[in-house]
């Protein structure tokens, strides 16, 4: 039987300039450390996953909703692991619905995610950025658990990740990996890299606030950092979206390269979005 | 019998819409030594089930839509395509296309369509003038990645050692997977097919700073 867990996040501007968390509803496993406030004046929040990982009867879900010019920041305690399924029919899935509203900006910054060997999961997230709010997003996965030889030995994973700003998709990706069918190293695919990142960066803009050639400018702005940063280990990409954001993807044959990298292009897209700079969670310090 | 030989017309490679000019990325790989004669026919195969059956799950979505659903799945196409080259490629070779479709038939359906300002991209142009022609969604789909693979196949040939035969005989080899793909993509919903193609994402995005290119995408 399917284990239901919901975690609801609020997080509200008061008048003085500063956010308020309010966790509105915590089911186990969820557990959300008290709301921090970084430099650059988000709130930030740490989601722990009280069971260490995900189970193969969990189905969770998310709601985050940054209300009108509230700045958040949210990150996972740890790596997201899922675990093994003890079944051919059980599946973990979790699904997140955020919402950002009017000159609000939210930061997604968690911790890889592995799925360990023989694990099914599928993710849907779903990010909806109304008028003058902003969005940084990314997503990491390994390819298991490299240090016991698990690479791509999980049965299947899906994603379904859509990004909707001022009432239009910009952003549809969905993927599904079942490595025992597919070529993951199929240059088509992954070639030899095995980890991979995307990191959208988003604004739905107030009417013509931004100019044609903004995202255009940013993007090559933010290539030529993904250049420098790529070499035979790491290979960045940085290309705009349909409208108002861009992504940029990453793939390595480590994860540590990926995740240095994905730090200073974080770093410099968020000093272009917003003017503001970049703090890593401080777990990480 | 008609109406095929009108479709067989609409995906030649050689149709003047600019698939000459794009590459979707293959450039940027073969320029990183990822992608050579050796593996095309796997890469291809590969690529085939992933963007190929995304492409021919919107162009057989749009096989017999109206103009506001096709609308719709071009919106949602242009959204799944991560890579702006390759997506605005897509676009001006879908206006192209549609452009000339309605001209040479007179098809009022094309023509109306055609004087749209809206975003529109070859796989759901290629479907929606398939539709006007009652060609069924499966065949429209197959038409359609034969002559994107075509393409890409003839962009190979300019960019790898690669002469006339062999890319004949990779382009035979293919057929049955262009119609697994097309048969996986007209038995489908767009929303319920998976793509998954990181680096060629990521090639396509590092196409423009390339120190030299013979294509724009």
């Amino acid at each position: 039987m399917a284990l239901s867990s919901n975690l609801a996040l609020d997080f509200e501007a008061n008048g003085g300039g500063a956010t308020i968390l309010r966790v509105r509803e915590q089911q186990p496993p969820w557990r959300v450390v008290r709301g921090f406030r970084t430099p650059s004046g988000e709130t930030l929040a740490h989601v722990h996953n009280l069971s260490g990982g995900i189970l193969d009867t969990d189905s969770l879900s998310w709601q985050v909703d940054v209300g009108a010019r509230a700045q958040a920041q949210i990150t996972s305690t740890g790596a997201t692991r899922v675990y093994r399924s003890r079944s051919p029919e059980r599946r973990a899935s979790q699904r997140i619905h955020v919402r950002i509203a009017a000159d609000a900006y939210l930061e997604y910054v968690p911790d890889q995610l592995i799925p360990f060997a023989g694990s099914r999961f599928d993710q849907t997230t779903r990010v909806v950025i109304e008028r003058g709010g902003s969005l940084i997003w990314w997503d990491r996965v390994a390819p298991g658990r490299e240090a016991s030889d698990e690479i791509f030995r999980f049965d299947s994973l899906t994603s379904d990740f859509e990004l909707i700003a001022d009432g239009q998709p910009v952003a549809i990706e969905r993927w599904s990996l079942a490595p025992l069918e597919q070529r993951l190293d199929s240059t088509a695919r992954l070639g030899s890299f095995r980890h991979f990142a995307s990191c959208y960066v988003c604004r739905a803009p107030y009417a013509n606030s931004d100019s044609p050639n903004y995202w255009r400018t940013f993007e090559s702005e933010l290539q030529r950092l993904a250049d420098q940063l790529s070499s035979a280990e790491v290979l960045w990409g940085v290309t705009s979206l349909r409208a108002h954001g861009l992504v940029i993807r990453g793939l390595a044959v480590n994860g540590r390269a990926l995740a240095a990298g994905l730090v200073e292009l974080w770093r410099a897209a968020k000093w272009s979005l917003c003017g503001r700079v970049a703090t890593l969670p401080r777990k990480v310090h | 019998m008609l109406p095929l030989l009108q479709l067989q017309q609409l995906a030649d490679s050689a149709l003047p819409i600019g698939g000459a000019a794009h590459s979707f990325g293959l450039e940027s790989l073969v320029d990183a030594g990822l992608l050579n004669t050796d593996h095309l026919e796997r890469f291809l195969t590969d690529y085939l089930e992933e963007a190929g059956t995304l492409e021919a799950a919107y162009c057989a979505a749009s096989c017999g839509a109206n103009l506001s659903e096709w609308l719709r799945w071009n919106v949602e196409l242009g959204a799944r395509k991560m890579a702006r080259e390759s997506r605005d490629a897509s676009a001006a070779m879908g206006r192209r296309f549609l452009r000339l479709a309605a001209n040479i038939s007179g098809h009022p359906l094309l023509i109306d369509a055609s004087a749209l300002d809206a975003e529109l991209h070859l796989p759901a142009c290629f479907g929606f003038v398939a539709g006007a022609l009652e060609i069924c969604p499966p065949t429209a789909a197959a038409a359609y990645l034969q002559q994107s693979i075509t393409t890409l196949v003839s962009a190979c040939q300019r960019l790898l050692p690669l002469g006339q035969t062999r890319a004949h005989q990779i382009l035979w080899n293919l057929k049955p997977a262009i119609v697994r793909a097309a048969e996986h993509a007209a038995s489908s919903t767009p929303g319920q097919i998976s793509c998954f193609t990181p680096l060629v994402d990521v090639a396509s995005a590092r196409h423009a700073t390339l120190y030299t290119r013979l294509f724009m995408s």
